[in-house]
């Protein structure tokens, strides 16, 4: 147990020799990584998305690979696709040619530029983890973690996400600004002689172990039982919902958001040393879980309602110790 | 509400890991306890201990929740009844209402709520998974006692379920004493007893009459008898002794001043059947209709044999001063001085004690004594006014009848006797014979002729320390609290 919470300690000492600040994303990132989940990371330019991608590929010795979207990337260039090759017969074959989704880790750039066409074709396969082509199936290698970037400023010319396509991602994460102080320091390591980077620290077998100890990680059925009241607080038709959901969303989170937030759980458990999830654990991971399963209605769109207090306040008032009479109940835990 | 409880630390022989724990809640912005490291163990060794604790756990927690809802309901009975109490009682507190019920109808309302309680709580209870999260919860131990009963129940089929075990079992050695929940647990039952506090003890305290029970059969009137010696019917109760009708009125309607007063004219009417409904009336009003009914009964019974009640005024032998006749008056706060024939108003019934009494006078006759008229008419006063001071609170025999003017003389009779000096001021002679429980009392030595608007306040004082030393008994406390505030209002 302590040698998982050590591995992962290396990771993010590592990655942090080259992104400054950023504790929080890179945190969560990992934790993504640890699921298998894929993570779409919502910033704008120059902040540092890209560099955390290079940096995590890097410290995972695992290999990488840049997609930038454009308008007219088609999926084949995604994918891969099949070239006629000569063979030693003389005559000529079809081969595949795999394209760069075939990496490990995939950072696909402002993947809202994208047509839909191309934008399903990534989604497919991070969804089914395999590609086919012509009737062949072609799996992808594991461990398989895409990290796809939105830019929220430039909104003309872009192909939203349909929900239906965010949904599968892990976690959604909003990268900020950096502080003064991060980015006096940043100013300072990048702009000297000598550019840091990172150094493999942990192999991809000990990764696809931590992967696999992750899942070996315990939910009690009450923590299991309040990420479920958690994800159902979200949705405006339930009753033990809040008013501000009942009033502003249209819809919310489901099944695969209650999956995605039990897993992030037991991660989060994992890294800090423990075997078995807990409440808290729960709510350290719930908004990057679910923020962009949650959609808002004509009203919360027009008044700007904020996705992420919504959360919050629900998060306040799901009540943890369900089972437990009121007069034994501890004062609720609030973020 | 600040948790109280205690974690306590098992050491055993060597210093505790890194892991103590705290004995203490954790506070908000406190970095919750880490957990120690396992200590070795057999696996029966762990399990018995996790299980040992949660246990334990279980079964205060349930008797816990059982106690306060049984507290909880039985004071929420407690304030509903002194609601139904004070609308209840308000208007009473204006006029001369009063609440009566049988004792055991208090005694029930915690025994409801005792079962309510325990009804509710058994809904409440916790099963152990509950139980292993609230103690987790309590002690901000993230979970580790919901994890390894979940490990245990699915037969630690885990890749980890083992490692959780063991953390769980030291834990759970090095916890002593198990956590009290002492925070809002009691907020409603505090709101409750607050209620029934302002509800229904303060109205209790206001008028104590709603605790008193319906007055003993035992002074109900029993089918009379007839006097040998006379041959007139006169009333006496189950214990035998005769009964004046205003005795007999204030017996039987202590709770109604305007009933007793019907009563007394039914009495000295000989209208029985009158008296018969004004019981029935009494019995109605005070809830207690059995009882009254019978009481009735019996009267009609009587009539219905050809029994009689001779009139006051007839009674043989009144004159000859026996004691089958002895109507010498009522006791000092049973009659009004303006309604005695031959007593004015100014004058009514002063005596002191050791003294002549000249003028208005009246003397009790006792049997085998004449009677002793004094100046200016032919009333006598109660033997009660007789006798002189003795020793303070010291009973003295008083032999003979009479008046008399020096101690220990004459002829009061027997079984006289007084009681004297008991404010240092008056005297109080009380005076029985085989054949009346009279009770009279000397009011404050003043002359005879004071008039009577100047002797009442005293009087009326001596009478308000009477009730307060508990020395009226409790049927005739409201009779001589009435009575005087006639009086008062007759000379306002």
């Amino acid at each position: 147990m302590n040698e998982y919470r050590e591995s992962l300690e290396r990771v993010r000492k590592e990655i942090h020799r080259v992104i400054i600040g950023q504790e929080e994303v890179v945190d969560l990132v990992l934790l993504a990584l640890l699921c298998e989940g894929h993570v779409l990371l919502e910033g704008v330019p120059g902040i540092g998305k890209t560099m955390l991608v290079r940096a995590l590929a890097g410290s995972l010795s695992l290999s990488f690979a840049r997609i930038q979207f454009t308008p007219d990337l088609m999926p084949a260039d995604i994918l891969g696709t099949s070239i006629v090759m000569q063979n030693n017969r003389g005559g000529f074959d079809l081969q595949f040619e795999e394209g760069p989704v075939f990496a490990h880790l995939v950072l696909a750039d402002e993947i809202n530029r994208a047509s839909p066409k191309t934008q399903s074709a990534l989604l497919e396969a991070m969804q089914e983890r395999t590609v086919t082509i012509r009737g062949e199936n072609h799996r992808l290698p594991g461990p398989f973690q895409v990290l796809a970037t939105q830019n929220p400023l430039e909104m003309e010319g872009t192909y939203p996400l349909p929900e239906a396509q965010v949904d599968r991602f892990f976690f959604k994460i909003l990268v900020d600004h950096p502080s003064e102080e991060e980015l006096v320091e940043i100013i300072q390591s990048t702009s000297g002689p000598a550019v840091p980077s990172c150094r493999p620290v942990l192999s991809r077998e000990e990764l696809l172990a931590l992967q696999k100890a992750v899942r070996e990680v315990v939910v009690p059925p009450n923590v299991a039982g309040y990420a479920a009241r958690l994800v159902l607080g979200t949705q405006p038709g339930e009753k033990a919902t809040t008013a501000g959901v009942r009033q502003y969303v249209r819809y919310g989170a489901g099944p695969r958001g209650a999956q995605a937030l039990v897993m992030a759980a037991k991660a989060q458990a994992l890294s800090t040393g423990r075997l078995n999830a807990g409440v808290e654990d729960v709510q350290a991971v719930a908004l990057p879980a679910l923020r962009h399963r949650i959609g808002l209605n004509f009203d919360g769109q027009s008044e700007g309602v904020s996705i992420d207090l919504l959360l919050a306040e629900v998060i306040e008032k799901t009540p943890v110790e369900k089972g437990i009479p009121v007069e034994l109940q501890e004062k609720k835990t609030t973020l | 509400m600040k948790r109280i409880f205690r974690v306590g630390i098992r050491r055993r022989g060597r210093a505790p890991g890194a892991g103590e724990l705290r004995g203490r809640p954790v506070r908000e912005g406190e970095q919750p306890p880490a957990i120690p490291d396992p200590e070795p163990g057999s696996r029966l060794y762990v399990r018995a201990h996790i299980y040992g604790l949660l246990y334990r756990v279980q079964k205060r927690l349930n008797m816990i929740i059982t106690g306060v809802e049984a507290a909880t309901c039985t004071a929420w009975l407690g304030a509903a009844a002194g609601l139904f109490l004070f609308f209840r009682l308000w208007p009473g507190w204006a006029g001369d209402v009063k609440i009566r019920a049988p004792l055991f109808l208090w005694l029930l309302l915690p025994v409801l709520g005792i079962l309510a309680g325990w009804w509710r709580g058994r809904q409440k209870r916790l099963d152990l998974a509950a139980t292993a999260f609230w103690l987790d919860r309590s002690l901000q131990l993230q979970e580790i006692f919901s994890a390894a009963l979940f490990c245990l129940e699915r037969g630690c089929t885990g890749l980890f379920d083992r490692e959780i075990l063991s953390r769980a079992g030291a834990v759970a050695l090095r916890i002593e004493k198990p956590p009290w929940p002492l925070r809002s647990l009691y907020r409603r039952t505090l709101l409750a007893v607050t209620a029934v506090f302002f509800l229904f003890l303060i109205p209790a305290t206001l008028d104590l009459a709603f605790f008193r029970r319906a007055p003993s059969s035992s002074r109900l009137p029993h089918p009379p008898e007839v006097m040998e010696e006379e041959g007139g019917f006169l009333f006496r109760d189950k214990e035998g002794q005769v009964i004046l009708p205003e005795e007999l009125a204030g017996f039987l309607f202590t709770h109604d001043q305007e009933l007793a007063e019907r009563a007394v004219d039914a009495l000295r009417a000989g209208d029985m059947k009158a008296l018969a409904g004004l019981l029935r009336e009494a019995g109605e009003q005070m809830g207690d209709s059995d009882t009254w009914r019978m009481a009735a009964q019996e009267l009609e019974e009587f009539l219905a044999g050809g029994g009689e009640l001779l009139p006051e005024g007839e009674y043989p032998g009144r004159e000859q001063g026996t004691p089958a006749s002895r109507n010498s008056g009522p006791p000092v706060w049973g009659g009004r001085p303006e309604e005695e024939p031959g007593i004015s108003p100014e004058e009514g019934w002063i005596g002191r004690a050791g003294e002549e009494i000249t003028g208005t006078e009246r003397v009790w006759a006792e049997e085998g004594t004449g009677g002793r008229e004094g100046e200016g008419g032919d009333e006598t006063l109660p033997a009660a006014f007789a006798g002189r001071a003795g020793e303070e609170g010291t009973p003295r025999e008083i032999r003979g009848g009479g008046l008399t003017g020096g101690e220990g003389e004459g002829d009061r009779g027997e079984n006289v006797e007084v009681f004297s000096g008991l404010s240092g001021h008056e005297e109080a002679v009380i005076t029985r014979s085989a054949d009346s429980p009279v009770f009279a009392y000397v009011l404050p030595a003043q002359d005879p002729r004071t008039p009577f608007n100047a002797a009442l306040p005293p009087a009326a004082r001596a009478a308000e320390e009477a009730l307060a030393r508990a020395g009226v008994p409790l049927e005739y406390e409201e009779y001589v609290r009435v009575y005087f505030q006639e009086l008062a209002k007759e000379f306002e």
